[in-house]
């Protein structure tokens, strides 16, 4: 059976954001994953939580926030909110996120976008597309193409 | 807790752990999967959250504030603690010893 809402859409997707710290970044990829139904408005503090035990920059100009483990009883469907900000946001000491990717997930349903992410994290070119680029179906195509395990 | 060593040709599973299992070790874990891939290896590499690392763990990586729930999780397992995903030193370490037959410890 299908899941009832995609882990990612291009409604997931916004490009040229603004933040002027790492809590107003994360309130902008929770909103979006509230408006989509993803979550209840308490995992949005639960994903800022986190970060305080450990950063979610992974590399790159990416940052991939999410709640922490008992929070996830405030998940309502597996989702991906990714949101770009050109002029970057602070995340942690001197790392500056262009790319944020907010994740709550049930089970394993989006390994996928987060396999096509691990790849994005290996290439800087790529990296550096995602973070200018003003296609949010280049976004989508990037990050959600098909994929299957290597291993 | 003693300190736990294997020998490479021990490792068969290799987990990646994070707090919820939702984001850090899948990319941890995929990260380490292309290393290994690359270096020849086979190894199965999976990612968990902490409280549900396997028992028949050989390696466990896991940022350094969760090593001791780690440890506890799978006593028999050596635990490898890291500080940052940025410039991770601790994959290519692994890989290096395993390809060279060189035991893994904590």
């Amino acid at each position: 059976m299908p899941p009832p809402t995609p882990v990612l859409s291009l409604e997931l997707i916004r490009l040229g954001e603004q933040a002027s710290s790492r809590d107003e970044a994360i309130d902008r990829v929770g909103q979006m994953l509230m408006d989509g139904g993803y979550v209840q408005p308490a995992y949005v503090a639960s994903m800022k939580e986190r970060e305080l035990t450990m950063s979610t920059y992974v590399g790159n100009g990416v940052a991939i926030p999410h709640g922490t483990f008992d929070d996830k009883t405030l998940i309502l469907a597996t989702g991906i909110a990714v949101a770009q900000f050109p002029h970057g946001v602070t995340w942690d000491g001197s790392n500056i996120a262009y790319l944020v990717v907010g994740i709550a997930a049930i089970r394993q349903e989006h390994i996928g976008v987060l396999a096509n992410l691990a790849r994005v994290l290996e290439d800087e070119t790529v990296a550096k597309a995602l973070w200018m680029t003003t296609s949010a179906d280049f976004v989508y195509q990037t990050l959600g193409r098909p994929w299957q395990d290597e291993t | 807790m003693g300190q736990v060593v294997k020998q490479a040709a021990e490792v068969h599973k290799i987990v990646f752990a994070c707090e919820a299992g939702m984001g850090s070790s899948l990319i941890g874990a995929n990260q380490l999967k292309r290393k290994l891939k690359d270096a020849g290896l086979v190894v199965e590499v999976i990612a968990t959250a902490v409280h549900a690392i396997p028992k028949d763990a050989d390696v466990v990586v896991a940022h350094a504030g969760l090593a001791k729930r780690a440890e506890e999780a799978a006593p028999t397992a050596v635990v490898i603690p890291f500080m940052n995903f940025v410039n991770n030193p601790v994959y290519d370490e692994l890989v290096k010893k395993l390809k060279a037959g060189q035991p893994i410890s904590s």
